[in-house]
């Protein structure tokens, strides 16, 4: 049983996801509680999946999966390594506590997941999330980026009004966009080197003749720009607070998954496609290390500004990806290392933000009406309020701290320390402070009439994690060590895609399912 | 040559009226340029497998087997899925233009303005 599931492991978390999904859509719509059931029992299959993928890959195992049994640069590989497997468990884990968010009764109205097609819409994002971490195919990134989009905007317009039409169009026609341009970039890198296959690409951008350097390098630069838009970097991030304002909340939480999806492609790019040590790689990383920390004082800077709750996550959401893109572009087992840490950290932390805003949103609606004193509930969305933020802006009791701490000491010794130093720190003092003040704004006022927190399981579940990311940071840190140095040496990765075996069908077989004469 | 000039001037042009299009602040422009530049991408996509003139993109039985005597047929596969997702997406953004002109009774992509 084991190792059937090992063997199949990589195409799991996509068909789990996506047959659960079939299903939901083939219920009578208003059977809400099969498709609920149905939903739950693939989380919990979902979770177990990715539990052993984090389980084996720690022992140094990579899975790769040869969809239709076709030889690596043909067919399209799924691969499961140490990055894949922890994007494949924080991705179950945020979708499980979203879900059981948006199946909580908020105190006034429905619950969200009463939408329509909800169910089968939220399996589908999470099949587009788990295949887009999983796939080493140029080409079935760019599908699963669309299935992800197409389900994101479904579920924007959940219980859509005039608001949420009005910033689906934004948001629908960016990623348009970036899908043309992600089509050109792919299209591009197959004419210069006529493969898709991430592996094989990342061995033939080596030996590219000295006349399509420039086309290949042209590709590379596309490519990044379209997950550019997807990690909201600076010329790029207008779209995001918007969006992430108009969408139901819980909603919001899951899609602070799919800024990182933007961030593990350019860690792809980076490290698989175009590794440390070629050309394109160093214009890259310069580009972006100039981009990423102004994307981060930029974000510091909106966050300041931001007059409501959601616009002020937006904006750190932004701000974290910026983060990301820093040390990911610095390179060095360190920062990657650091980098893969605040990823989990800020992701959690993100979502326990927007999960815990659905009672100050309601409290904000109320203020006018009731003058009631605040009450131990109202203490408790404060307190859910103020461990997300301290784990967003990276302080010292909460994870984001240990992750930010590695970058900062990646960064020691190179070229660009001065400056990152001062966009990381600056930054991270910039946006404590728009949390302190927004916190002192709603949560000090004499009279403020406060609600508790809307979804109080869900928010201390992912409360607990975050702590359970400090207590157990050593372990964690470890694996995400090890992550580290395997991005950086692809060349396992690359012969485990290319050298994987078809499975050899035995003529016994080919006799029998043919049907043997009588 | 002259054949690869004139394709790469189409995809060009194309290109160009979609983005015109795209910046334009009606909705139904921006469909229209989004039209276009899924259009432009289509091409280029197709012609990255090369300008080829009657060459089978599957082995044929008579042709000896070198890559000299095929089309490049992965690029004719890879836009195939390219027009049916650019369509499906282009049907969802109508859906959602045609309920936003509904509830701002015009058609301007930020919905708070009149045009």
């Amino acid at each position: 049983m084991i190792e059937l599931v090992a063997k199949h492991l990589p195409v799991l978390p996509i068909a789990i996801a996506l047959v659960a999904a079939a299903w939901c859509l083939s219920v009578a719509e208003s059977n809400t509680r099969l498709q609920r059931g149905v939903t739950w029992a693939a989380l919990l299959l979902l979770l177990a999946v990715a539990l052993f993928a984090v389980h084996r890959t720690a022992r140094g195992e990579q899975f790769v999966y040869l969809l239709g049994n076709w030889k690596a640069p043909y067919g399209i590989a799924l691969v499961v390594d140490k990055l894949t497997a922890i994007m494949l468990l924080l991705t179950t884990f945020v979708g499980a506590v979203v879900f059981a968010a948006t199946n909580s009764k908020p105190a006034d109205g429905k619950p969200v997941s009463s939408g329509t097609y909800f169910a089968p819409l939220f399996l589908l994002q999470l099949v587009g999330l788990n295949g887009a971490f999983l796939t080493a195919d140029l080409f079935n990134l760019f599908v699963f980026f669309e299935v992800l989009l197409a389900a994101s905007y479904g579920m924007l317009l959940q219980h859509s009004d005039q608001r949420r039409t009005n910033a689906a169009i934004h948001y629908v026609v960016i990623n348009l966009v970036g899908s043309a341009i992600f089509l050109i970039a792919v299209s591009l890198l197959y004419g210069v080197t006529g493969t898709l296959n991430m592996a094989d690409l990342s061995q033939r951008v080596s030996v590219i003749p000295a006349h399509s350097q420039a086309l290949a390098a042209a590709a590379g630069f596309l490519l990044l720009v379209v997950f550019a838009i997807k990690a909201a970097l600076l010329p790029l991030n207008f779209w995001l607070t918007n969006t992430y304002r108009a969408a139901v909340l819980p909603v919001a939480a899951l899609f602070a998954l799919m800024t990182k999806v933007g961030v593990v492609a350019i860690i792809r790019t980076m490290t698989l496609i175009f590794p440390e040590g070629g050309i394109i790689n160093q214009y890259m990383s310069q580009a972006l290390l100039i981009i990423a920390p102004l994307t981060l004082l930029v974000a510091a800077a909106g966050a300041l500004s931001a007059r409501d709750v959601r616009s002020l996550i937006g904006w750190s959401v932004i701000a974290s990806a910026g983060l990301l893109v820093c040390a990911v572009a610095m390179g060095g087992t360190m920062a990657l290392s650091g980098a893969l840490f605040y990823l989990i950290g800020s992701t959690l932390a993100t979502a326990l933000l927007f999960l815990n805003t659905t009672a100050i949103d309601e409290a904000g609606s109320r203020l006018a009406a009731a003058n009631t004193v605040p009450g131990a509930a109202w203490a408790w969305t404060g307190a859910l309020f103020f461990i997300g933020a301290a784990a967003l802006a990276g302080l010292p009791p909460f994870a984001g701290f240990i992750g930010k701490a590695a970058v900062l000491a990646g960064s020691v010794n190179q070229a660009w320390q001065v400056w990152l130093w001062f966009a990381i720190l600056g930054g991270g003092l910039v946006s404590m402070l728009a949390y302190a003040r927004m916190g002192s704004r709603l949560f000090w006022k004499r009279d403020a009439a406060g609600n508790a927190p809307a979804y109080l399981v869900p928010c201390i579940a992912v409360a607990t994690a975050l702590v359970c990311l400090t207590v157990f940071a050593a372990p964690i840190q470890r694996y995400t060590d090890q992550a580290a140095v395997e991005l950086r040496r692809p060349q396992a990765m690359i012969s485990n895609v290319l050298g994987k075996l078809p499975i050899e069908k035995s003529a016994t077989q080919d006799i029998n399912k043919l049907g043997a004469p009588k | 040559m002259s054949l690869t000039l004139l394709v790469a001037m189409g995809v060009g042009v194309l290109m160009a009226c979609g983005i015109y299009l795209l910046l334009r602040t009606r909705l139904f422009d921006v469909v229209l340029g989004l039209t276009l530049i899924s259009y432009a991408v289509n091409l280029f996509i197709f012609f990255m497998g090369r300008l080829t003139v009657g060459k089978p993109p599957i082995i044929a039985g008579s042709l000896p087997k070198t890559l000299a005597h095929y089309a490049d047929p992965l690029p004719q596969a890879l836009v195939l899925t390219a027009i049916v997702i650019s369509f499906g997406m282009t049907a969802v953004l109508l859906a959602i233009g045609v309920r936003a002109y509904a509830e701002n009774g015009h058609d301007h992509v930020d919905g708070d303005q009149a045009p």
